[in-house]
């Protein structure tokens, strides 16, 4: 019933979880109970008893009543309760599951006492900064033991840890769920650690991993192979040594491969043999071309598809991905204005592809040829954004507006829209919840307003400035389901004769600083909250 | 005082098959209860679903409420089922769903924003004793939003508690908290 307490013994012999129960429910006996008064004879039902007297307020609540009231709280929040009394520091501690910690070495001699008030951590971040010396083999060995019940480790810029401490870690919290590391200088050894003994283990996320230079062994599978559904590559110079374990993932969901260099068409030319339930790919800034993608088209159960900077895939690739990926619901390409993907390759979508609900095209140049038998053959889309095409114009707006029934978000950018298309809005796309026009120059804010005028709830972005609807319902609805990831866009065009594994390197040179020094245009759409690093997916 | 005894006794007239339940307070209030409105108080609902009882008109004396709790109570139980009926009729109308939502939030805002801490505070032990979760986890939610962003000294007056910590307690304290970051990591 609710929270109750337990009976409290001997007042000196209280358990560290013993509850306060109220002066209040203290009667004539020591165990109250509603009075059930009828003609049957009333069970007798064992509630609340005992008292501690307290002045204060809470004193009254049970701890689990509290620890309620902090789950609400933000870690910030939670400090300074923690700080309120002797019983709030005890009830904030034992009820915080997630921690992150600033992972420097000196933290050593404050874990003892860090982890008797917090015992109850399940999700653990590790951050070391740059300049700092991080904590040791040792120091997260002892963290380990803290901590058996750890579901959830992130690290970052740990570079103290190696191997053997990575092993040892790995043998005392074996239920661990998630890794996701970062900036780290231990190598295969380790990640072959955990894979041996974290045998529940569903997601894995590596980024930037210094010690897997090119003579680094294979990973995996490993044990946790049967139950790893995310695996997601970043910044690594040798990723294709995950190659047995990407295979050999038999209930693999979802893969991204983001910046890692090399060869990858071998590796995804396994896919789809054993991972039947492959249902989520992201390729980005990576060496596939449309051998890759033909392997790809393996996996008939496919949903989810972002080709990002991939030059070397071609309309010939997408078409494959189409014709065999009849599932697909989400696709995102970034033709880097490299024109290798257009019309046909989309016109291959919209005939074989009628799930689609989710399109995002950057950086190519899509005309009324593709976009109309999308709007029509694909009854689902409810969002659709189009970035720096030099073909969508008004004419494309108005096929848009006449043809998308179910389009709830609309998103252009950079394209030599006008007015006019704006306003073809105004009669068309009933289901239009938001429209975002950024970067178009021939529209101005007067037909912005004329919009509004006549759709009263829809909400219109212009560039900068989001205007409100006028019937206050301008909550973004529904926006808390899968927002769109837009990748940053680069101001400056890229030269698509120059070879692409120069570009890599020269990236690579510059620490993946490519867009670091330019003026940058982020697109407007919700991003999905871990855009940089770190694992999707729920726990 | 029988406000909502009345509301609720002038529901049973107009709905003349309508169950309800009497309960009474500790402190002589006396309450004719929906029997749907009673079925949220899961203290209740347990007693009469468990037991296998058939829900006659018994008088249940309630020790551990008063009544301006039970009222306030029935009054927040009440509309948030009118909210749970109105919300399934407009489901699949994006507008008509928006519009309970905000009405419900207003309701909710305006009902918090009456209570005075203290009462607040008897209205969570009353629910907690209850067992009326939904009730509850909003209850929790309005005290987490009004300590949010304050400082100790707030919380402590706020709540009325002493400080019972050592200055080198204290401090001890802080040299902890730094290590541990503000901001919560992103799953």
């Amino acid at each position: 019933m609710g929270q109750s307490s337990s009976t409290v013994g001997a007042p000196t012999e209280l358990n560290r979880r013993e509850f306060f129960p109220s002066n209040r429910f203290n009667f004539r006996s020591s165990a109250v109970v509603p009075e059930f008064e009828s003609n049957e004879e009333f069970a007798e039902a064992d509630f609340l008893e005992n008292v501690v007297a307290g002045l204060d307020y809470t004193a009254d609540l049970p701890d689990e009543c509290l620890a309620s009231i902090f789950h609400f709280l933000g870690s910030g929040d939670r400090k300074r309760c923690s700080l309120v009394c002797h019983r709030w520091f005890r009830v904030d501690g034992q009820s915080r599951h997630r921690l992150s910690l600033n992972a420097k070495a000196e933290i050593l001699s404050f874990l003892p006492s860090l982890f008797a008030r917090f015992d109850s951590v399940t999700k653990l971040a590790l951050r070391c900064d740059r300049k700092s010396i991080s904590i040791d083999d040792e120091t997260l060995v002892l963290i380990s033991l803290r901590c058996p019940s750890l579901t959830r480790l992130k690290l970052r810029g740990c570079r103290e840890l190696s191997d053997r401490g990575m092993e040892l870690f790995a043998q005392n919290c074996k239920g661990l769920k998630k890794l996701s590391c970062g900036s780290c200088m231990f190598g295969a050894g380790a990640m072959n650690a955990i894979l041996d003994h974290c045998t529940a283990l569903e997601e894995l996320s590596v980024k930037r991993l210094r010690g897997l230079h090119d003579a680094a062994d294979p990973i995996g599978p490993g044990a946790a192979a049967s139950s790893l559904k995310s695996i997601c590559l970043k910044d690594l110079i040798n990723g294709q040594c995950f190659g047995p374990l990407i295979i050999g993932s038999k209930k693999l969901r979802t893969l991204k491969l983001i910046r890692c260099l090399g060869e990858w068409d071998k590796v995804l030319g396994m896919l789809g043999n054993f991972n039947p339930g492959l249902i989520e790919i992201h390729l980005e800034r990576v060496h596939v071309g449309d051998v890759g993608l033909y392997s790809i088209s393996n996996c008939s159960n496919l949903e989810i598809l972002h080709i990002i900077k991939t030059p070397e895939c071609t309309n010939f690739g997408l078409v494959c991905v189409a014709e065999r990926c009849r599932l697909l619901r989400k696709l995102h390409i970034d033709g880097w204005r490299t024109n290798r993907i257009g019309d046909e390759g989309l016109m291959a979508i919209a005939n074989q592809c009628p799930n689609l609900q989710e399109l995002c095209l950057i950086g190519m140049n899509p005309t009324s040829l593709s976009l109309a038998p999308i709007a029509t053959n694909c009854p689902k889309l409810e969002r659709l954004a189009l970035c720096g095409s030099a073909t969508v114009g008004d004419p494309e707006m108005a096929c848009i507006a006449t043809k998308c029934v179910a389009l709830k978000k609309l998103c252009i950018k950079g394209c030599p829209i006008s007015d006019e298309g704006v306003e073809a809005l105004a009669w068309g796309c009933p289901s239009l919840v938001k429209v975002k026009v950024k970067k178009c120059r021939g529209v101005g804010g007067e037909v912005v307003e004329r919009l509004r005028e006549r759709r009263g709830s829809l909400v219109v972005v212009l560039d900068a400035c989001e205007i409100e609807p006028l019937d206050g319902s301008g909550s973004e609805v529904g926006v808390q389901e899968s927002g769109m990831e837009f990748p940053l866009i680069g101001n400056q065009i890229t030269d698509a004769s120059s070879s692409f594994n120069g570009r890599l390197t020269t990236m690579f040179r510059t620490k993946f600083g490519f867009f670091a020094s330019r003026n940058l245009v982020a697109c407007t759409f919700r991003r999905w909250s871990n855009a940089d690093d770190g694992l999707n997916g729920d726990s | 005082m029988a406000d909502d005894g009345v509301n609720t006794k002038v529901e049973a007239v107009s709905k003349a098959t309508t169950e309800t339940i009497e309960l009474r307070t500790e402190d002589g209030g006396v309450f004719d209860v929906d029997k749907p409105v009673a079925m949220e108080f899961l203290i209740l609902k347990s007693f009469y679903e468990d037991e296998g009882r058939v829900f006659d008109k018994t008088s249940i004396r309630l020790p551990n409420v008063k009544q301006l709790e039970l009222s306030k109570v029935i009054e927040y139980c009440t509309r948030a089922l009118e909210f749970g009926a109105k919300s399934a009729a407009a489901a699949g109308d994006k507008d008509a769903e928006r519009m309970v939502r905000q009405e419900r939030e207003g309701f909710e805002a305006e009902f918090v924003d009456e209570l005075s801490n203290e009462m607040l505070k008897e209205l969570i032990l009353a629910v907690n004793f209850l067992d009326i979760k939904e009730m509850l986890d909003f209850l929790i939610r309005s005290v987490a939003n009004r300590i949010r962003n304050r400082s100790v000294a707030y919380v402590r007056q706020f709540f009325d508690i002493e400080n019972d910590f050592t200055p080198q307690e204290e401090d001890q304290i802080h040299q902890e908290n730094a290590w541990a970051f503000e901001g919560v990591d992103a799953d």
